[in-house]
């Protein structure tokens, strides 16, 4: 009787230290706390619009860099070419409407040479400008974008993908690719009274490139040599 | 407020459900035939089994959504891609401060926006005064005296109580097609209002989310089980939902709409409870994106007496539920939406189910062995204890909290983690109540009622 007695008290100890234990050290931190500071809200870092001027030569390789005027690459700038006559773009069928003034298209768009597209456009796939030509709002595509010689683009840039803009390609706005950038000779990003950031993973450059603001390459960015 | 929900949604571990679920499969044949003594009876319980199984099939696929989030936050690469910007042509933009009876804490809430670093040109605040009883009309009446222009008024004396409902009216004053939402206790950072600005050059962008810290975290065990529960809502859950293209939600403050996209959906509605959720989820059926800035970090308060929190959860509960009944075939049909997007979609929406859903489990069971399904039963109970101990103690929210504070670097507040048990036991039977009175609101059409959560006027110790 006594053993039977004995051994449902020991069984109750144990059962009562294992279930009980976990508990202490949540006992402890809430009776003699050890971290119960509110987590500290760290202040993003302050604007630094860098130096006036800067250049990156041939071969340098960087992750982020401010300057007003930041050449990337040597070498004159080529002369803009003159603006051909363009027609107005119209949004192909199954487009619908987006936002304040812009179009939302869920496949690849292709956009031919010399057109003039009024509006934002969002790409639910790849989009390709065949330039020249000139668009007049922001542009959103998801698998990768690509606008060709002489395009301007009036707004900011975005792609989840890859972009590529060709030579003597101008961006007014922002540029940021989740993939990677890549930018040909005389391709000017920005405008002196508004300097923009441009950012992507991998950023390749082959120079001369003209940014007005920012450029952040978050794993590497590169200026090829000549 | 975005809801924290994973404390409020547990799962059990995949590993445990499996084995019930095949538990269950595997018995309900047993079951069938033992039931000799009807065949009314052998069929109740063949139904039962069945409804066993799908609960724990709901209760595995959350196990798998929470296992994922989890392992993508510790070893996935941070999708943000909007980090880089810093100069850009900032557009104009209105930040409405949501306040009712708020005299303890408006005046800390504008001095810290009127702080910020956004040209003020290109700033307009706009202090929803809703019905407010005591002096914070007052106190609003000063500041905007003293900043004339920058901080607007806007008394609203009557009308439909809510924050919906207040926000809906205030939108008149929106100057830009960006609104920026605060609550009246949340003193946002001088970069705050740039870093939430940012994702909306991004055409594609309906809103966006930065992320929100409890400041009287160490007020009473309350507070500090709300602080782990809030890492893991924001830091885990939030975030993995945006690493991988899925839905984060807009919380309704320290956030904000593109107003154009807004219209485009119907405005603001003032008859729901979670005007937050129902927003984000009606721009996701429109296309449009909600991103979420895990590094856009504002204090708030949270609850510090359990009444308070468990009116808290409750309301999130209802309204949430409330959401889910509304949108959930719009969801499901809608062109624009990517299948991460609708899956991702539809477990936000029913997150809140997972109480009812666990306590209508053990109910199961329960009756399973009180129809005497004992061999079928007895083949349970060890599975059934497992799930137990899994809910309790190895939950995949419990991963969550825990990745969650090491992200953050507070390992030792991982000491409290078995104690939040306790607050998720508290809150069961509140989501079930919710869970009835939304499919009450549903079906009778009553009107809903707003409930405000008390505030505290608590300083963040230096």
């Amino acid at each position: 009787m006594n053993d039977l007695l004995l051994w449902s008290l020991l069984l109750l100890t144990v059962t009562t230290v294992l279930l009980v234990l976990p508990f202490y050290p949540a006992w402890s931190e809430w009776r003699r706390p050890r971290d119960r500071q509110a987590q500290a809200v760290d202040p993003p870092a302050a604007l630094d619009t860098g130096p006036r001027a800067l250049q990156l030569a041939p071969g340098a390789c960087f992750n982020t860099v401010h300057a007003r005027h930041l050449m990337l690459g040597s070498g004159a700038m080529p002369a803009p070419s003159a603006q051909p006559t363009l027609q107005r773009w119209q949004p192909p069928a199954g487009a619908r409407p987006w936002g304040l003034h812009g179009w939302h298209i869920g496949h690849h768009l292709d956009i031919p040479a010399n057109q003039l597209v009024p509006c934002s456009l969002v790409v639910r796939g790849r989009l390709r400008a065949l330039g020249p030509g000139r668009i007049e709002g922001d542009i959103k595509a998801r698998d990768g974008l690509h606008l060709g010689p002489g395009t301007k683009l009036q707004g900011n840039l975005f792609c989840e993908g890859d972009i590529w803009l060709d030579a003597g390609c101008s961006v007014s706005g922002l540029v940021m690719a989740e993939g990677s950038l890549h930018l040909a000779p005389g391709v000017v990003i920005g405008t002196p009274q508004h300097p923009v950031s441009v950012c992507a993973d991998v950023m390749d450059v082959h120079g001369p490139v003209l940014v007005h603001g920012s450029v952040q390459a978050r794993i590497r960015g590169s200026v090829a040599c000549a | 407020m975005l809801r924290s929900t994973p404390l409020l949604a547990p799962c059990p571990s995949r590993v445990f459900s499996s084995g019930l679920v095949i538990s269950t499969l595997w018995s309900a044949p047993v079951l069938a035939q033992d039931t000799n003594a009807t065949q009314g009876a052998s069929e109740l319980v063949l139904w039962l089994s069945g409804l066993l199984v799908a609960v724990m099939v709901y209760m595995l696929a959350y196990g798998l959504r929470q296992a994922l989030f989890a392992w993508q936050r510790m070893w996935g690469r941070t999708r943000y891609p909007y980090a880089g910007v810093v100069q850009a042509d900032w557009p104009q933009v209105t930040v409405f401060v949501a306040a009712h009876n708020e005299e303890a804490v408006i005046a800390q809430s504008l001095q810290a926006l009127v702080t910020s670093d956004y040209p003020h040109e290109r700033m307009r605040i706009v202090v929803v005064n809703d019905r407010s009883s005591d002096g914070t009309a007052a106190i609003v009446d000063q500041w905007v005296a003293r900043h004339p222009d920058r901080v607007q008024a806007f008394h609203r004396r009557g009308g439909k109580p809510g924050k919906a409902a207040a926000l809906k009216d205030a939108m008149v004053q929106a100057q830009g097609d960006i609104a920026l939402v605060f609550d009246a206790d949340y003193t946002p950072a001088p970069g705050l209002i740039r870093q939430l600005v940012v994702p909306f050059f991004d055409p594609e962008v309906g809103a966006v989310m930065g992320r929100v810290v409890p400041r009287n975290a160490g007020t009473n065990l309350l507070t500090r089980l709300l602080e782990l529960e809030r890492a893991a809502g924001y830091q885990v859950d939030q975030q993995a939902r945006m690493d991988l293209h899925g839905v984060p939600q807009y919380g309704g403050t320290v956030g904000g709409v593109r107003l154009s996209a807004l219209r485009a959906v119907g405005g603001w509605h003032d008859d729901v409870l979670a005007e937050d959720t129902d927003i984000t989820i009606r721009l996701l059926v429109a296309g449009w994106k909600t991103v979420y800035n895990n590094e856009a970090t504002c204090h708030e308060e949270v609850p510090e007496e359990w009444p308070v929190r468990l009116r808290q959860v409750q309301r999130w509960a209802r309204g949430h539920h409330q959401v889910m009944l509304r949108h959930s075939l719009a969801l499901m049909r809608s062109p624009t939406v990517t299948w991460q997007e609708r899956l991702d979609g539809l477990l936000l929406l029913g997150i809140f189910l997972n109480a009812p859903l666990m306590l209508l489990g053990w109910g199961l069971v329960l009756g399973l062995y009180y129809l005497h399904g004992f061999d079928a039963v007895g083949q349970w109970i060890p599975a059934f204890a497992l799930v137990l101990q899994a809910c309790l103690g190895t939950f995949a929210v419990f991963m969550h909290t825990t990745f969650a504070v090491l992200l953050d670097g507070h390992r030792e507040r991982l000491r409290l983690l078995p104690l939040q048990g306790a607050s998720f036991l508290a809150s069961l039977p509140v989501m079930t109540r919710a869970l009835l009175g939304a499919l009450l609101d549903q079906i009778t059409r009553r009107e809903i009622v707003w409930a405000k959560t008390r505030r505290y006027a608590t300083k963040v110790n230096p």
